[in-house]
């Protein structure tokens, strides 16, 4: 009698086997946070705003953002040009011919974001620990990276939806401008209070910052603010939704 | 036709915006029958097929697999199937021929044993092999691989041998039919009349999205070389039409004689020389003649 696993886990244990063996992607999405980090986390040692922002120091203030960076980037590997690619392939149309359902497809390719961007998470902060040495309680360092880790959600939706919408040859400019859009908007390498206060309106809005938000909360030992949580829940329910709505435009699509 | 239908097609269409690109489909195929699909570019086979696997909603018509809807019959295996895959390999890059067939094979509920899988598709030797680094001839094998995972009672292969070479286009089809062998039901589409010749004990010609024979290799031929000569005329006697050369049926109507011959050049000259008069003289082929003329400039090498 073998051991009973449903379609999701199957599915995740081969996608994961699948992206741990090419490490190129991983390893490039982490290569920007990384060296922006090593470049940028002393020369505002002493900014007096990180303080007032976070209740904490620069280098931490920055590992929060740069870890957020990097979580959200590797979460969006779940689709953007790999899945593009699949699809091109033929891969995602064979899939649609076994009994895999396409809830647990969808959910096999969000749980793979996530699980680069626990990897990402954990990169970043073993980096910026070597190199900054902040000091935080080990408790705090756990709370932020659970933050980015779970705050990638709605990036791994996203990255399904860009790769269900774009051609090979777009997917990846198309996923890098939209991530850079959201990164910079949402206040990752500049804080909030450099931008006006109309932008800072649309900046809250936006899952990059609700994210480095819970981040920044995690570290400065401060309660989450629940408006975080709501939004990066919001944003991944419109994400998955729209992305399960193209998963089936995109079967008829793709035959005729 | 047999009563154990694997596969009961009716009344298929497909439209797409103005364009009818299935136009009223019936077919059935037999437990353990092997049927060509036979048509040129257009004509209709892949989408048909795609409707026969469920992944694109015909706007009219049914299909069954074994008694079951489409989608139903995939989820449950009673059916697989190897789809065009265009200018992609149709895997996933960066895994393994094995973990691959394991993995989807995994997905079914009564599946063939990977090696079983495996050693059909000719691939023990390549289990290790990552999906990236195969030769043409090699990945057609691996998708063929994931289209028996199934144990599948129905075998639906869109095109399988484009673009492969002749040595690779011989031994795909030894495997099909040693897979078919053990009793299971191949559809397949191609636009190679000697394919479908070789290959099939029968031959389901679609044209402009409808079937226009159905039938062995030979049968279709001989069809397909009748011509139509239609002419009005007053005054005619249809047992001298009858005995005209070349004749094979005579029909009339309204002053309308429509004559089918199997040489419609012997046919026209023994009509003047009767003295019949006639006027508005008219030869024509069948449809089934415009399918084959599309199809016989491209047999394979």
């Amino acid at each position: 009698m073998k051991t009973h696993r449903s379609p999701l886990a199957r599915f995740l244990a081969f996608e994961l086997r699948r992206v741990t063996r090419s490490p190129g992607v991983v390893v490039w999405t982490l290569a920007f946070p990384v060296v922006e980090y090593l470049v940028n986390f002393s020369n505002k040692a002493d900014n007096p705003g990180a303080h007032r922002w976070a209740g904490t120091t620069w280098a931490v203030y920055f590992m929060v953002s740069m870890c957020a960076w990097a979580a959200i980037a590797a979460a969006s590997n779940a689709g953007g040009a790999r899945l593009a690619a699949e699809r091109a392939s033929g891969w995602t149309t064979h899939l649609r011919l076994t009994p895999l359902p396409s809830w647990a497809y969808a959910a096999g390719k969000i749980l793979t974001g996530a699980a680069l961007a626990l990897m990402a998470a954990l990169a970043l902060s073993l980096v910026a620990g070597a190199a900054a040495r902040p000091q935080l309680p080990a408790s705090a360092w756990a709370a932020m990276i659970l933050a980015c880790w779970l705050g990638s959600l709605p990036f791994a939706a996203l990255g399904i939806l860009v790769g269900l919408e774009a051609n090979t040859s777009v997917a990846q400019p198309a996923m890098v401008g939209t991530l850079l859009v959201l990164d910079v908007l949402g206040g990752l390498l500049w804080p909030l209070p450099v931008f006006p206060n109309w932008l800072q309106d649309i900046t809250k809005v936006l899952p990059t910052y609700r994210l480095a938000d819970l981040g920044r909360a995690a570290v400065g030992g401060h309660a989450l603010n629940p408006a975080d949580i709501a939004f990066l829940v919001a944003w991944t329910v419109i994400f998955g939704a729209a992305a399960a709505w193209r998963y089936r435009a995109d079967q008829q699509r793709a035959i005729a | 036709m047999p009563a154990t239908a694997i596969l009961d097609v009716q009344g298929l269409r497909r439209t797409f915006g103005s364009t009818e690109a299935v136009a009223g489909v019936d077919l059935r195929v037999a437990a353990g029958e092997t049927v060509a699909l036979l048509g040129p570019n257009g004509a209709g086979k892949s989408t048909t097929l795609a409707m026969v696997l469920g992944l694109l909603s015909p706007t009219a018509g049914q299909v069954t697999i074994g008694g079951q809807a489409a989608r139903q019959a995939v989820a449950n295996g009673l059916v697989g199937a190897m789809l065009q895959s265009g200018a992609g390999s149709g895997l996933p890059p960066g895994t393994r021929v094995g973990e691959l067939v394991g993995f989807v094979a995994s997905l079914y509920p009564a599946p063939l044993s990977p090696p079983a899988v495996l050693r059909h598709a000719g691939l023990l030797s390549l289990a290790d092999r990552k999906v990236d680094h195969l030769s043409g001839g090699e990945l057609q094998r691996v998708r063929f691989a994931l289209a028996i995972c199934p144990d599948p009672r129905l075998l639906i292969l869109d095109e399988p041998t484009v673009g492969l070479d002749v040595p690779s286009r011989r031994s795909f089809w030894e495997t099909v039919r040693t897979f078919a062998a053990e009793g299971r039901a191949v559809l397949f589409a191609t636009h190679y009349l000697a394919e479908a010749a070789e290959t099939a004990g029968r031959v389901v010609v679609l044209h402009k999205g409808h079937v226009v024979a159905d039938g062995t290799v030979d049968e279709i031929r001989r069809t397909a070389a009748i011509r139509r000569v239609r002419f009005h005329a007053a005054d005619t006697d249809a047992g001298a039409l009858r005995a005209l050369p070349a004749v094979q049926q005579v029909r009339q109507a309204d002053g309308v004689i429509s004559l089918d011959s199997t040489d419609s050049d012997a046919t026209v000259r023994g009509l003047v020389l009767s003295g019949t008069t006639f006027t508005d003289l008219e030869v024509s082929g069948a449809a089934l003649e415009d399918a084959f003329l599309a199809l016989t400039c491209e047999e394979p090498a």
